[in-house]
Formats: structure tokens, C-alpha cells, sequence
């Protein structure tokens, strides 16, 4: 009697237990699947294929506005300027053309449409450039070892440049002065490793378009211009991120643990 | 045989127990199969939060290398469905074969690539990849100088300007080996490798094992933890079967060179998007094309390429 | 074919008595359908909510339902060690016990079937594994000899198992012909089963902590380490619940076996540790991870050395006369048991994810629905194995056999005789 007695007290908290766990499922009171915060879309710029800049050669294609580019609404024709020195040996561009317009920065290749940029102003009330632009020095090779105007332009004609070898190319045409100096990076972009190449790989199916070197590179301060990178990975809800943060120490070298 | 019987006891007589004993104990069976059976039919209640049943035809839908041209037809047919369902946008859904005489191999420039990230969105865009949770194939690592070994490398650099003094860049995407261990794994053959070089998933064949995964040795493949969610108005409707279609949860996705664009004659996206024209991507079999050109003078590397899988991407310095 | 007949008649009348028992049997069937019951609930979450309910990622993409299913596979090697000495080296205090491993192989493997199934992402497409029906991997794919081995051990075992027991109910010797052959097919099966499981892992050159041949020795060795210590303590629990005797020297039997087992194992960890520590080259960084955490990340620290500990500790003591008694045997067995459950799901299954092969390092941490659903899944397999136990022991008792069939069977309480004269009804 006992032993029955105890087996229907068993029975009884079963029946229990299973009532309670099919409220508990009901209920959904534990286990509850919470979604991690959503990912903010990627911004535009992130996906827009632009160049960083806009050569002459593709403001004249876009029928934009090309008066900054005309030299002699400034200058008198067959009038050859002086460069001008600073105290260093660096050639002083004039202040006339420290301005955004000459650096052709294409500014949809980094920046949203909506995004507010901070102007800021210097002094004199001219207009500071941030360093991811280019700056408003000549800085062309290490050191600005290309330090004169002359080297590319011819002085006499502005709307023209020279090569090294004597050979005079349009503004439309710096490719080949660029490759003038710069032969083993021509060599590479005519074969179309160096730059961008967009559109087909596929002969047959369309057109390839190829940058010229300006689309890319200021000439005056032809170093690419730094960028502020895209979002990193999303970190995981329920995981630890990327390990932490930390440069490299000699402990990494010989990788040890800390 | 022996029997493992040794001194038995004196029987005990099962209770008898009477009528009411009976009913009661008949009661309690009756309760406790009761019970139960609610407790069982209750445990399946998060069922009803299910939004992605498969519909019949998914199910019994065949290997794609098995379907023939009529069969993918209906089946595009219903992708193009379900997607304009979901997304209230009409799709374009093709299936794109491989062209003869083509073998794709990319080329990345290490010298050039500033670490901008914009490769890893643009593909994003593209291929209508799963903002949350986020799914990325391209991951970008930021290196120190003067080692390849990746633990030293960081995913998650940010703030600031790119590229940083004494870094360089490398991003990683499936390299579509020509020995592909994905490829060796799958236990239903739902990834193989096709004509032209890409290794492609059949997502409607996968099971979700996630053996290639573990297979990979470049991280390169991706798995549906949860159903995927793209933003509607970010939804690419160009679409290929075996590339950039909606996936669902529970399937195994990588990068496909751009499937849809790259078997129409097209650079992938990745490619396009890059502002410092550091990636390279043709036909090897051409003894033309900007890759071969690479590979005949560069000096051009692959990553492990001591586990001999054979990669289809290649690495170079130029300066 | 009468003997469909008998057999369908013994199963009948085996079935019946699957639920009757004492306050105790029903208090563990309870608790087990209970947490069966949660493990399902926390199942269907996952099938509406995707994998994202676990705590795996892309980073460590198999988790607990992996390492159980391995050491799983391990258990389910467990009967061959009773087939070997038994039929090998002709012990026959061990014979009726093959049954008993049998089964608990195929309870095994059921296990190990649920464990893959509710890992993974699409488990309605399945089919696509059936030779011929779907698109069969074979034999390039591991998994596809896994698939392979494990339903072949499972038919096995059932067959064996189905054919010994019904020789023992319609009080017959076995035929030579239809159970030794499929014993000794079982026997070379279960190694090659454990050793295919191995090769899942070990054919990865991506991933260098499993890359190595070490994998499948050691496998072995710990299947045939936990197996058998698991069967040391079934066997035991049965002695204690029915009335069927089990002799203390097929304990000690199965003693050796874990003991020489252990003794390998441990030997061969020394192998892979001193191996990956004294070449010390950039794949070490798993190992680094495991025992000694890696750039602040040392989740599995506490584990390894707990399992580290449990087996030297086993070992010792399986090694020392004093585990002839059953108080130390069985300390040793579930040091042993729980050792090597750690070392090979934990410590093989997570560290050959991290680092990753681009060099993170992220931990897992299973959630509490990827724990319940494995608590779900052992659930359902003890289940199974005590349903099959209550069903089988009555025949193997004489309980239960083709002379009495006639007469009604009545549920023997524990420590009691069979009924010798049954009254007419």
C-alpha cells in the first residue's frame, strides 16, 4: 500500500511538473529569443563608384564648369611669371590658387549627400583644407624634390604642358607628361594594372573606362588622399568582439601571451 | 545458455486492488496522458512564430545540375514570386552559365589598398546581403608591417583616416580555389564548382551542416543564423540563381565573384567600387587581360598556400 | 515465417510492460519526458528563429550539438568492447551483457542522429542525403561516410540485438550464421565508425588543431575509455533495479579495458601536447587558447584543466588495486566519464574554431536554449535506453517467454523472484 501510495503521489507531481512546463511554453517564460540591435544601413558614399577627383578632362566631358581652369582670364598671354621661394626652397603656390577648386576634389566620393561638413576659416578668411584633401602646398615627390611649377608647365603657354623631352600635351593630355617621370607606372596603367579600369572585362560585351592619372592624383600634391574607412563588422550580441584592442608589442613578435 | 538467476525470494501477489482503486489509478493514466499530450502539443507553440514555411515546390525542388531548362524556368518563376512578395519589388531573375574559355582569377594589389571598407559595402549592396545580422564576405584586416601573420592583424579598425602609418591592407573574400575543401565536404554536393572557376552554392539544396565553414581555411563562407533582412529600398533586383537572390535562414552563402555581373561581361562590384583600383579581376585563359599580365610580371603571392588549395586570388606589392 | 508471428507476439507483450514499474521508474521517466519536453520547446524556437538562437556564429560555427554528437559516437563504440572479449577471447560472463551494450549503442546513435539533426540549418531538407533520392556526397565527403556508418552501426545493433533476444524468448540457441558474422562486422564496424568521425575533423588542412593524426588514435582511446565506463555504471544501475544478476567480474572486465583505455589516452595527450608546445609555431595558438587562454580570452582555461585533473586522477586510480572495489571503480568511472565528455567536446570541437583561419579570436558561450535542447536531446536518449531496458530484461530474466506466453505478465517488483507457479486465470 505504501509503495502504491507513493507511486500515485509521483504520478500526481508529474501531472503537475507537466502542467507547469505547458504553461512555462505558453508563457514563453524562459528562452525568450531577444534580436540584437539592428545595423545602421551602409551610407551612400560607401557604394558610390566615383573617382576621388575630377580631372579637366571629365568636367569638360560633364559640361561643368571649367572658368577655374582658364588661365588666361588672370594671366597676360606670352607674360612669363616668377616663381616665388619661401625661406626653405619651397616654391610658394600662389594664393590665388590655394583654393578647393583647384584641387578638383570630387566630394561624393567620400561624403553623403545629407552629410553637413564643418567649413572652417582661417585668418585671412581663406578656407581651411582638411588634410584628407590635399594641402595648399606643392608637395609633389619626397621632399617636394619636384619643386617648380616649370617642371610640367610650360611658362609661356599655360594651357600647355612639357615633358621632360621636350614634348608639349594639352591639360586634357597629363597622362603622358605624368609618364614622362613616372614610366614604370605608365607602363602599368597602359596595360591597366595601375588605376581603376571599370565597366567590362569582357571585350565583346562593352566598353572598358580608364582613369587618367588626375582622376586620382592632384598634381600638385599627387599623394592619394586618406579616407575615413567604412564601418567595421557589426560586433556579436552574445560574443565578445575582435580581440582587444592593442598595437603590437614585441611580446606579439615572439607571440607569447600576455 | 546461462541463466543469471540465483536464490529468488518468496513471490509477493500483485495488489488487487478492487474497482476503486482501479478507476482511480485509471484516472490518473487518463490525467497523466492528458497532461501530457498538452504539455507536448505546448512545447510547439513557438512554431507559430515561424514567417518562412517552405512552400511545396522548394521542398521537393531538384539539385540545380539536375534541373532541366523548364524546371529552372518555373523555379525562377517562383523566386521571382516570393522575392516581389517580401520585398514589393519585381526582381529580374536569371540563371547565368558559364561562358567557354573563361577561367576568373582576381589580383589584388596590397600596395594600393587603403583599407576604406568601401569593397565590403559595395558587396553588400550588390548581393543583397543580410544587414541584420550582418553578413559581410569581404573582410578587410589591417596588418602591421613586416608580418603576414593574420592574429596580428585587427578586423576592426575605425576612426581616424585610412591608411595608417606602418599598415597595409588586405582584404579576404573567397578565393574560388581550384582544389576547394567546401567543395570536397558537402555532404549533398550542394557547392561545386563550375566551368569558369567560381565555387557556387545551390542555396535551395544546402542543409545547413556547415562543414564547408569549418572547411574554409580563408573564412570565406557565411551562414544564415537567423532569416536574413534586407532594407527594401536597398534591394538589387538584378538577380542570378546561383549569386545574389534573397537567401534564406538556414543556407550557407560566399562570395561568388559577382555572378550576375561577372558572367554578363562585367567587373564585380567590388572592383568597380575600389578607389585606388587596387583589384584585378579577368579571364586567365586570356593571355591579354590584366590578369595574366599581373601574373606574368608581378610577384604575385597566396595566402596559405601551404594547405594547397590552390586559390584563384593573388596578392602583389608594387612598390 | 511463423516467426513473424512470435516476434510480433514478444514485442506485444514486451511493450506492455514498458511502463510498468515501481514509484521510482515512473519518477525518472517523468523527469526525463519532462526535460525531453523542454528540449523540444527550445527546439521549436530555434526552428522559428533560426541557429541565432545558440550562441554560434560564423567564427565558431559548431557548438555543444557537435561536441555531444562526438562523444556520442564514442559511447555507441562502447558495445564493441563487450563483443571483443566476449567472443574474441570466449568470456562468457560477459555474453547476455552484449545485449546490454548493444543496446545502450543504439540509443547512442540515436543520440548522435538527433544532435546533427537539430544542428542543422535546414533539417527538412535531409532527404537530399539519401543515395539516390537526394545528391550523396560519397565518397568525397566524410560526412557522407558518417551517415553511412552511423545507420549501419544502428541496423546492427538492432538486429543483433532483435535476434539474441528472441532467441532467449523462444528458448533457442542462437544460430552460429545469423548473429556471429554481423558481431564480428560489428566489431571492425565500431572502430571504423569512430575512426570516420575522426576523420570529419581531422581532414581540415585549414584548421590546424584538428590537422593532425593524434585525432583518430585518440578518439579510439577515449571512446574505449568512456564507453565502457559508462556501461560500468548501466550495468550496475540494472543489478540494482531488476532482478537480473550481473557478476561483479564483468565489472572488473570492463575495469581493464577503461584502465589500459585511460592509461593510451593519457599518453597520447602527452604526445599533443608536447608536440604543439615544444614546436611552438604559430599553430600552437589553439592549443594556447584551450589550456592557457590566448590575448585575454580564456574560456575554455577552467574546463581543460578540470578534465585534465578528472582523467590523471581516473587514471590513478584505475591503475591502483583499490578500484577493484566499487566504491573507487565508480569514482574513477565518472572522473573518467566527465573527462573526457570536456576534453573531447570542449577541448577539441571550440579550439579547433579559434583562432580563426583570419586570425580572431571570439569565445563561445552556448545560450540557455542550445543547453536545453541538448539536455533535451540526453533526455530522449536515456529515455530510450531505459524504455529499451525495461522491454528486453524481462525475456533475458525468463520473465517474459514464448512457454508463458499464454499467461498474463505480471510486472515483478525489484529484489523478487519470477512467479515459479503462476495461478490459472
Amino acid at each position: 500500500m505504501n509503495t502504491n501510495g507513493l507511486k500515485a503521489t509521483v504520478q500526481a507531481a508529474i501531472i503537475v511538473a507537466f502542467l507547469v512546463v505547458c504553461a512555462g511554453f505558453l508563457l514563453n517564460l524562459w528562452g525568450a529569443y531577444v534580436t540584437p540591435p539592428p545595423n545602421p544601413p551602409t551610407p551612400f558614399a560607401f557604394t558610390n563608384v566615383t573617382t576621388v577627383r575630377l580631372p579637366l578632362a571629365e568636367l569638360i566631358r560633364l559640361e561643368e564648369d571649367t572658368s577655374g581652369a582658364d588661365c588666361y582670364a588672370c594671366h597676360e598671354e606670352g607674360v612669363v611669371k616668377d616663381l616665388a621661394f619661401d625661406e626653405n626652397g619651397m616654391v610658394v603656390l600662389p594664393k590665388a590658387h590655394r583654393d578647393l577648386i583647384y584641387y578638383r576634389m570630387n566630394c561624393a566620393a567620400c561624403h553623403n549627400p545629407e552629410e553637413e561638413v564643418e567649413v572652417e576659416y582661417d585668418d585671412d578668411l581663406n578656407v581651411i583644407i582638411p588634410a584628407a584633401h590635399t594641402n595648399a602646398v606643392l608637395r609633389h615627390g619626397t621632399h617636394s624634390r619636384n619643386n617648380n611649377c616649370y617642371n610640367c608647365h610650360v611658362p609661356d603657354k599655360l594651357t600647355l604642358l612639357r615633358t621632360r623631352s621636350g614634348q608639349d600635351y594639352p591639360l586634357t593630355e597629363s597622362t603622358q607628361v605624368c609618364g614622362g617621370c613616372h614610366g614604370t607606372t605608365l607602363r602599368d596603367w597602359e596595360a591597366g594594372i595601375h588605376g581603376r579600369w571599370n565597366g567590362f572585362w569582357l571585350d565583346m560585351a562593352g566598353e572598358r573606362t580608364r582613369e587618367g592619372c588626375a582622376a586620382c592624383h592632384d598634381p600638385h600634391a599627387p599623394g592619394f588622399p586618406s579616407m575615413n574607412p567604412g564601418r567595421p563588422p557589426a560586433p556579436y550580441a552574445q560574443l565578445e568582439a575582435t580581440r582587444p584592442q592593442h598595437e603590437a608589442t614585441e611580446e606579439d613578435d615572439a607571440h607569447t601571451d600576455e | 545458455m546461462p541463466t543469471p538467476m540465483n536464490n529468488p525470494a518468496p513471490a509477493t501477489p500483485a495488489p488487487d486492488g478492487g474497482d476503486r482503486l482501479n478507476r482511480r489509478s485509471f484516472l490518473r493514466c487518463g490525467a497523466l496522458a492528458a497532461s501530457g499530450l498538452a504539455a507536448l502539443a505546448a512545447s510547439l507553440a513557438p512554431l507559430r512564430d515561424l514567417n518562412d514555411t517552405m512552400s511545396v515546390e522548394e521542398f521537393l525542388q531538384k539539385h540545380y545540375q539536375e534541373m532541366t531548362p523548364e524546371e529552372m524556368g518555373k523555379v525562377l518563376a517562383r523566386i521571382t514570386r516570393e522575392v516581389e512578395k517580401q520585398y514589393e519589388v519585381r526582381p529580374h531573375v536569371k540563371d547565368y552559365k558559364p561562358m567557354d574559355g573563361v577561367e576568373f582569377v582576381y589580383a589584388l594589389n596590397l600596395s594600393r589598398c587603403i583599407g576604406c571598407r568601401k569593397c565590403v559595402h559595395a558587396c553588400v549592396a550588390e548581393n543583397n546581403l543580410s544587414q541584420d545580422p550582418e553578413i559581410q564576405y569581404i573582410r578587410v584586416l589591417e596588418m602591421p608591417n613586416g608580418t603576414f601573420d593574420m592574429e596580428k592583424g585587427r578586423h576592426d579598425y575605425d576612426g581616424g583616416t585610412v591608411p595608417r602609418e606602418g599598415h597595409y591592407y588586405m582584404p579576404v573574400q573567397c578565393h574560388q580555389c581550384k582544389n576547394p575543401p567546401c567543395v570536397k565536404v558537402c555532404p549533398v554536393k550542394a557547392t561545386w564548382q563550375e566551368s569558369d572557376g567560381i565555387t557556387v552554392v545551390d542555396y535551395d539544396w544546402c542543409i545547413g551542416c556547415r562543414y564547408c565553414e569549418a572547411a574554409c581555411p580563408y573564412w570565406a563562407r557565411r551562414f544564415n543564423f537567423a532569416r536574413p533582412s534586407v532594407p527594401k529600398e536597398r534591394l538589387n533586383p538584378n538577380m542570378s540563381y546561383l549569386g545574389n537572390r534573397p537567401r534564406q535562414k538556414g543556407v550557407v552563402e560566399k562570395c561568388h565573384f559577382c555572378i550576375q555581373r561577372t558572367r554578363a561581361g562585367r567587373y564585380p562590384a567590388c572592383l568597380e567600387i575600389c578607389p585606388t583600383g587596387s583589384r584585378k579581376f579577368g579571364n586567365i585563359l586570356d593571355p591579354d587581360s590584366a590578369v595574366s599580365y599581373i601574373l606574368k610580371h608581378k610577384r604575385v603571392f597566396v595566402l596559405k598556400e601551404e594547405v594547397g588549395t590552390l586559390p584563384r586570388f593573388f596578392y602583389y606589392f608594387d612598390v | 515465417m511463423s516467426w513473424i508471428k512470435t516476434y510480433a507476439q514478444m514485442l506485444r507483450r514486451c511493450i506492455r510492460v514498458a511502463l510498468d514499474g515501481d514509484w521510482r521508474y515512473h519518477l525518472w521517466l517523468g523527469a526525463l519526458a519532462i526535460v525531453c519536453l523542454i528540449g523540444l520547446n527550445a527546439y521549436a524556437k530555434q526552428l522559428a528563429y533560426g541557429l541565432a538562437v545558440t550562441g554560434m556564429s560564423d567564427h565558431v560555427s559548431w557548438g555543444v550539438y557537435i561536441a555531444n554528437f562526438t562523444f556520442l559516437v564514442g559511447v555507441a563504440d562502447a558495445a564493441v568492447m563487450l563483443v571483443i572479449p566476449v567472443y574474441i577471447y570466449k568470456n562468457k560472463a560477459l555474453s547476455d551483457l552484449v545485449i546490454f551494450g548493444q543496446l545502450l549503442a543504439a540509443a547512442a546513435i540515436l543520440m548522435c542522429l538527433a544532435f546533427v539533426v537539430v544542428d542543422l540549418g535546414q533539417p527538412f531538407k535531409s532527404w537530399h542525403l539519401i543515395p539516390f533520392v537526394g545528391k550523396f556526397n560519397f565518397p568525397g565527403s566524410m560526412l557522407s561516410w558518417d551517415v553511412i556508418v552511423l545507420n549501419g552501426y544502428l541496423l546492427l545493433s538492432i538486429y543483433i540485438c532483435g535476434y539474441l533476444i528472441y532467441c532467449r524468448y523462444t528458448n533457442q540457441q542462437p544460430k552460429a550464421w545469423f548473429w556471429i558474422p554481423f558481431v564480428l562486422l560489428s566489431v571492425v564496424w565500431a572502430i571504423s565508425l569512430h575512426a570516420v568521425t575522426a576523420f570529419l575533423y581531422v581532414g581540415l588542412g585549414g584548421r590546424p588543431f584538428w590537422n593532425s593524426a593524434i585525432v583518430g588514435p585518440r578518439f579510439i582511446a577515449s571512446a574505449f575509455t568512456s564507453g565502457p565506463a559508462i556501461v560500468i555504471i548501466a550495468l550496475q544501475v540494472i543489478r540494482f533495479v531488476t532482478r537480473y544478476q550481473i557478476s561483479d567480474k564483468a565489472l572488473l572486465t570492463l575495469r581493464a579495458i577503461v584502465q589500459v583505455s585511460m592509461l593510451i589516452n593519457i599518453f597520447l595527450l602527452a604526445n599533443e601536447l608536447f608536440k604543439e608546445f615544444y614546436t611552438d609555431s604559430l599553430h600552437v595558438a589553439s592549443a594556447k587558447y584551450l589550456y592557457f587562454g590566448l590575448h585575454g580570452h580564456h574560456a575554455l582555461v577552467g574546463w581543460i584543466w578540470t578534465a585534465v585533473v578528472f582523467n590523471l586522477t581516473a587514471m590513478v586510480l584505475l591503475v591502483l588495486p583499490a578500484s577493484t572495489s566499487l566504491r573507487w571503480l565508480n569514482l574513477a568511472c565518472v572522473l573518467a566519464i566527465i573527462g573526457i565528455w570536456i576534453e573531447k567536446g570542449m577541448g577539441l570541437v571550440i579550439p579547433g574554431f579559434i583562432p580563426t583561419p583570419l586570425g580572431e579570436v571570439i569565445d563561445y558561450q552556448p545560450t540557455l536554449n542550445e543547453t536545453l535542447i541538448s539536455f533535451g536531446v540526453w533526455a530522449f536518449g536515456l529515455l530510450l535506453y531505459t524504455l529499451m531496458l525495461r522491454t528486453t530484461v524481462p525475456v533475458l530474466t525468463g520473465d517474459i517467454t514464448q512457454a508463458n506466453a499464454s499467461q498474463p505478465t505480471t510486472p515483478p517488483t525489484p529484489g523478487t523472484a519470477p512467479l515459479q507457479d503462476k495461478p490459472a486465470h
